[in-house]
C-alpha cells in the first residue's frame, strides 16, 4: 500500500515497511523525527497529513490523520508525534506541545472528523501503551 | 448523537477536542486542568457549537471551532 510504520519499536526508532516497492517490498528503521507534517500551499505545516520516507529507497508516502487503509496504525503515528518523549505542538496552532494524552487524542479526533467524518477515529490511550 | 462532549480552552472558548469515547463523551472523571473545561452538548443546534461534528459543516470547513453559547458543564 505504501511506506508505513509497522511497529513503534521505541521512542527513537520505528520499523517501517515499503510494501509496494519495485523489488517486491522492503523495510527498515527510521528516526520518528523524520516523519513530518506535509506543507500546505501557503507554506505552513498541515496538521492533517504526515509524510514518511522509506529508509531503503527514499520513496515517500503521505498519510491522512483519519488513517486511510490502516486507521489504527496511522492514527497512532499522528498521536505519537504529539506525545512524549518528544512532544510536538499540533501544526494547526490550537494544541501546544506537552498536553495530556487524552486531550491530544481528543484534538486529533477533531482533525480526523473534519477530514473523514464522524466515527473515523479508533485510537485511544490503551493503544498507545499509556 | 446527544449528549456529547467537547474540551474547550477556558480563556477563549476554543474547541480543542471532541470526546474520546465512541459516543463522543469523555471517560468519567476526565479533568484537563484549570486551562480547560469539558462542555456537555445536549443539542447541537441549541448549544451552538460552531461546526459540530454532526453537522456537515464540520467536515467542510477548517478549524478552529468555537463555542457560541454555553451549556451545562460536565
Amino acid at each position: 500500500m505504501s511506506v508505513y510504520v509497522a511497529s513503534f519499536t521505541s521512542p527513537s526508532s520505528w520499523e517501517v515497511i515499503h510494501d509496494d516497492a519495485r523489488d517486491g517490498g522492503h523495510g527498515g528503521t527510521i528516526d520518528p523525527a523524520t516523519v513530518v507534517h506535509t506543507t500546505s500551499i501557503d507554506g505552513s505545516p498541515n496538521a492533517n497529513f504526515l509524510s514518511i520516507t522509506c529508509p531503503v529507497c527514499g520513496a515517500t508516502s503521505t498519510h491522512p490523520v483519519g488513517g486511510g487503509a490502516q486507521p489504527s496504525q496511522v492514527q497512532q503515528m499522528f498521536a505519537r508525534k504529539l506525545l512524549p518523549p518528544n512532544p510536538e505542538a499540533c501544526p494547526c496552532g490550537n494544541l501546544a506541545a506537552g498536553k495530556p494524552t487524552l486531550l491530544t487524542i481528543a484534538h486529533l479526533k477533531t482533525h480526523a472528523d473534519q477530514l473523514d467524518g464522524t466515527g473515523r477515529w479508533v485510537v485511544n490511550t490503551g493503544d498507545l501503551g499509556l | 448523537m446527544s449528549p456529547w462532549q467537547v474540551a474547550i480552552q477556558s480563556a477563549d472558548r476554543l474547541v480543542v477536542g471532541v470526546g474520546t469515547n465512541p459516543d463522543y463523551t469523555f471517560p468519567a472523571g476526565t479533568d484537563f486542568g484549570a486551562d480547560y473545561e469539558i462542555l456537555t452538548v445536549e443539542d447541537d443546534a441549541e448549544v451552538g457549537v460552531l461546526n459540530a461534528p454532526t453537522s456537515p459543516a464540520w467536515m467542510s470547513v477548517d478549524p478552529p471551532y468555537r463555542v457560541l453559547a454555553e451549556a451545562p458543564t460536565a
